[in-house]
């Protein structure tokens, strides 16, 4: 998979997750940024990628994937190798 | 109540936060508006408290607790069961406080589901697992004390049918407080929104059925009343026994029975009267169609016969043409189509949702007599040329009386269904009732009527309030079932009698509140002799006593009891 699969894919999963178009989420889109990315809605993005990409995140990186691109670098480390 | 917005208020203490949006969306679903509110995380009983003093009342209040965390939490050293279930004992008393126009639901507790000694339900070491199950008792007996305010969200039984794996979510119950799966979430939300349509959208009042394959198997017509399939002893008989003790439990309800079905009359009858396993009776039929037309055209018979609505009608049928047909020429007609898998047949009506009811009272259980009595009137009025006579053959007596505490439920169920013959169309819950009881600025006066056919049931409602020196007709309608017979009248004429025995008036305000359903009254204040005072959407009118064109009608007996 490459890194622009990842990216759109993610995109999607964090838009259907947040209930927001995907045109609205930037490349560089966080939670700084999106104000329906609370810590609640946090919940589903992280449950969204791991159906989407038959992953599960560490503890650990739950609270550091605040954006899309460190969505996607997350996405990239577990997916590598498959 | 449609169209306005439901609020929602959680009283909690753990993240339910997604239980609110899975609600908002499966309101949605069922075109109900719904906002949510969150308390904070502890002190539960300040949380009650603060809303009990809030002037905006929300719609519903949801409490649910996570053991877990309550009471200092469960894993904590000094938690202690005494200690926990007095805590719980405070939340329910402070619960009682919330405005009584709230509804209240209360999410059961999840019993554990592992422990250390399975085995030995005494051991004091159990404590912490087995409290689920005496905090469930307590809050069951609480809600049963409170039927028509309260209900239980029952997270035990959703818990039960979902199983463990898709109710506990354990990664985000410890990072996040929050402990369920996303299954269980919808679930629970689906739950609240069942309940929310019972209070809030129009109710189902007719339940229209085929016979052949949907109340027993086979074509009664081909293979005869003794070789149809409804055997309890045997399959596929035992589905459609347990498909019409179903049907039997919604007739109990309320629900007016009906049957619409492509056959010969005394084929259908043969089963129902005669069949040693047919549940459902002659008895409990309210109306039928059993003949050879398009069904289409017999429900929309039934409903004019019913003098109900195609809305309020769910039509069960076995056939997709069938269905399809109803579907295509009534889209306000709700359709169940059994399906062919015939083990699941006794349970499609109560999943439905169309029979849900927040609680049942006696006249819901007389209803169908009353509708039967109907086809006697029916039958009189045709020998009858003029009204008036038909009216006097009737000999019809009425009670007519203030409402009192134990007409509550029933008063507030008149508000709730009364479409047709409804002036303002004012939805009051029990609660409101009960307010109006206790308020000296309102009096109610309910009517109940009978004739020689027999009892009409608690059949007519009218609320006047006190407004300066003057009075106003704040809600007034009759049960479809005794429209045109003058018992508007002697509602109106009798009810304004008692009330100048305690108030002082010259002048009776009223209104007029156009719906989709109530054109059968638009004219009703011109008729009684009112002028009318405004021309918004709420036509406003306004007479002298003095000036008063309606009066008592002769053809009616005043009864003091019947």
């Amino acid at each position: 998979m490459t890194k622009d699969e990842i990216k759109t894919r993610a995109r999607a999963a964090l838009a259907k997750a947040l209930k927001v178009p995907a045109e609205t989420i930037t490349d560089n889109a966080s939670q700084m940024d999106l104000s329906d990315w609370d810590s609640v809605r946090h919940m589903n993005v992280v449950l969204a990628l791991e159906n989407d990409f038959g992953i599960e995140f560490e503890d650990a990186e739950l609270p550091t994937l605040t954006s899309l691109p460190l969505l996607v670098a997350a996405v990239e480390k577990h997916t590598a190798g498959l | 109540m449609m169209g306005t917005e439901l609020t929602i208020h959680f009283i909690r203490n753990y993240t339910v936060e997604p239980i609110g949006q899975a609600v908002q969306e499966a309101a949605q679903r069922v075109a109900l508006s719904v906002k949510t509110h969150f308390g904070g995380y502890d002190n539960l009983g300040a949380e009650i408290a603060t809303l009990s003093s809030s002037p905006e009342n929300p719609s519903l209040v949801i409490v649910t607790i996570d053991l877990e965390y309550f009471s200092g939490g469960i894993f904590s050293p000094k938690w202690d069961r005494g200690q926990v279930i007095n805590d719980f004992n405070s939340v329910l008393a402070a619960i009682d406080l919330i405005p009584s126009n709230s509804l209240v639901l209360l999410s059961t507790f999840l019993p554990a589901f592992r422990t250390s000694l399975p085995w030995t339900p005494g051991h004091p070491v159990l404590g912490r697992n087995s409290a689920a199950f005496e905090l469930n008792t307590i809050l069951r007996d609480f809600v049963a004390q409170r039927p028509n305010r309260c209900g239980i969200l029952d997270f035990e039984r959703i818990a039960a049918r979902l199983g463990e794996s898709a109710t506990l979510d354990r990664r985000f119950c410890l990072m996040m407080k929050s402990p369920f799966k996303q299954e269980f979430i919808n679930a629970a939300a689906e739950e609240i929104v069942r309940f929310l349509k019972c209070r809030f959208l129009p109710p189902k009042k007719v339940l229209v059925l085929d016979c052949d394959n949907t109340l027993w198997g086979g074509v009664v017509g081909e293979c005869g009343p003794e070789n149809i399939q409804l055997d309890p002893y045997e399959y596929p008989g035992i589905s459609y026994y347990r498909f019409q003790s179903e049907v039997l439990a919604i007739a109990e309800k309320g629900f007016l029975v009906c049957l619409c079905s492509k056959n010969d009359e005394a084929s259908v009858w043969a089963v129902l009267d005669r069949h040693p396993h047919c549940l459902l009776r002659r008895d409990k039929i309210a109306g039928y169609r059993i003949n050879w037309a398009n069904k289409a055209a017999n429900i929309k018979e039934l409903a004019l016969e019913l003098n109900l609505s195609l809305d309020s009608m769910v039509f069960v049928d076995d056939d997709p043409a069938e269905c399809e047909l109803v579907r295509s020429q009534f889209p306000e007609v709700s359709v169940i189509q059994v399906s062919r898998k015939i083990y699941e047949f006794p349970d499609v009506l109560n999943a439905s949702g169309f029979f849900d009811r927040l609680s049942v009272n006696q006249e819901d259980k007389q209803r169908v007599h009353y509708y039967q009595a109907e086809t006697g009137r029916r039958e009189l009025q045709k020998r009858h040329v003029d009204a008036q006579g038909f009216l006097r053959d009737l000999k019809m007596k009425a009670v007519i009386r203030p409402v009192q505490n134990g007409d509550i439920p029933r008063a507030s169920q008149l508000c709730q269904r009364t479409n047709q013959f409804n002036l303002t169309s004012k939805r009051y819950a029990e609660s409101d009732v009960a307010l109006f009881l206790d308020d000296p600025d309102i009096k109610m006066f309910l009517l109940q009527p009978e004739d020689r056919f027999g009892a009409m049931g608690q059949s007519g409602l009218i609320i006047f309030r006190k407004t300066g020196d003057g009075v106003e007709v704040d809600t007034f309608l009759l049960s479809c079932r005794i429209i045109g017979r003058l018992l508007d009248r002697a509602l109106f004429c009798e009810s304004l009698r008692m009330l100048s025995r305690t108030w002082q008036f010259n002048e009776i305000r009223a209104s007029f509140i156009p719906t989709q359903k109530n054109d059968i009254v638009s004219g009703l204040w011109q008729d009684y002799g009112f002028s009318r005072i405004s021309s918004d959407d709420e036509e406003t009118y306004a007479c002298l006593v003095s000036a008063l064109k309606v009066s008592f009608p002769d053809v009616i007996e005043l009864a003091e009891n019947l």
